[in-house]
């Protein structure tokens, strides 16, 4: 499986700090970015990620029902949500749509899980 | 300030944001909806104005000090009339307005207390203690039975009780 992640956020800080953090675990990463759901449904099937994080509040389609159009176009993709909104609702929510739930802030911990998970679903 | 540094801020408010939020969900039982954070840079007056524009909202406040790498104060606020509703849930009661005021202290200080998660980062050195925590309400006249009395704008002030039972303190806030 091609180490592609696709990270959704809008917040360029998080996608930086995100990304950084992943290249730093494992180099041999390509990383694209976008800022909401729709874009991240355009860029998903143009480079196919094998990874993609999403945040859950962001403008344009939140991160829940890009999560759900997500699943359905990429079934095999690692996909997790990686929010700030750590209520167990929103917990709830992203086990129901089959995707993992890791809180923020994002930080060198968040990323190591972030890749173990990619590599317990990619062996 | 930068874009970017805005946007740093505004990644720290929403994860404090996010925690208390998730506190008060646990503490009420509620989905606490969040939307997209937004930073505003602002005089205090210009603050004032954001939360009331009529001036005539009568908000209670839980603040809470915090200190360490960096520090500062949180506010956690209210309308009168919403942080009753918040103990209603905190209790899951059906009281009388009267028994209710009488528990508002206790109720907002603690929930204050657990959904003010400092935003600790992986450095010891980052992280922060929350200190002094007090109740105060926002009005346009002192109470007659407000031990404290600071003046922040000619229509704002800040009233400190520091009375010995907590109801003393809900009926400076609230008259009955």
């Amino acid at each position: 499986m091609s180490k592609v992640a696709l990270i959704v956020d809008d917040s360029r800080v998080s996608r930086m700090m995100l990304s950084s953090l992943i290249l730093t675990e494992d180099p041999s990463w390509q990383i694209f970015e976008a800022t909401d759901g729709a874009e991240a449904e355009r860029m998903a099937e143009q480079h196919q990620p094998s990874l993609i994080s999403l945040d859950i509040n962001m403008p344009v389609m939140d991160g829940f029902e890009a999560a759900a159009l997500l699943r359905q176009l990429l079934p095999t993709a690692t996909v997790l949500l990686i929010s700030a909104n750590v209520q167990t609702s929103s917990r709830n929510r992203a086990e129901a749509l089959n995707v993992h739930f890791l809180a923020k802030p994002i930080s060198a911990v968040v990323a190591r899980q972030a890749l173990a998970l990619w590599g317990s679903e990619h062996v | 300030m930068s874009v970017l540094e805005l946007d740093a801020l505004d990644g720290i408010f929403n994860i404090s944001v996010g925690r208390a939020a998730a506190s008060l969900s646990e503490l009420t039982r509620e989905v606490v909806s969040m939307r997209v954070p937004l930073v505003h840079i602002l005089s205090l007056q210009k603050a004032i104005d954001l939360l009331d524009t009529e001036h005539k909202l009568r908000i209670t406040s839980v603040s809470q000090k915090f200190t360490g790498s960096f520090s500062g104060k949180a506010l956690l606020m209210f309308t009168g009339s919403s942080s009753l509703e918040v103990v209603r849930l905190m209790l899951g009661l059906q009281m009388p307005l009267e028994q209710l005021t009488e528990m508002e202290q206790d109720a907002m200080s603690g929930s204050a207390i657990s959904s003010s998660t400092p935003v600790s980062r992986p450095s010891p050195a980052c992280s922060m203690k929350a200190s002094t925590m007090s109740c105060r309400s926002f009005k346009s006249a002192p109470p007659s039975n407000c031990s404290t009395w600071t003046t922040i704008t000619p229509r704002y002030s800040l009233c400190k009780s520091n009375l010995p039972s907590n109801n003393a303190i809900l009926r400076a806030m609230w008259p009955l």
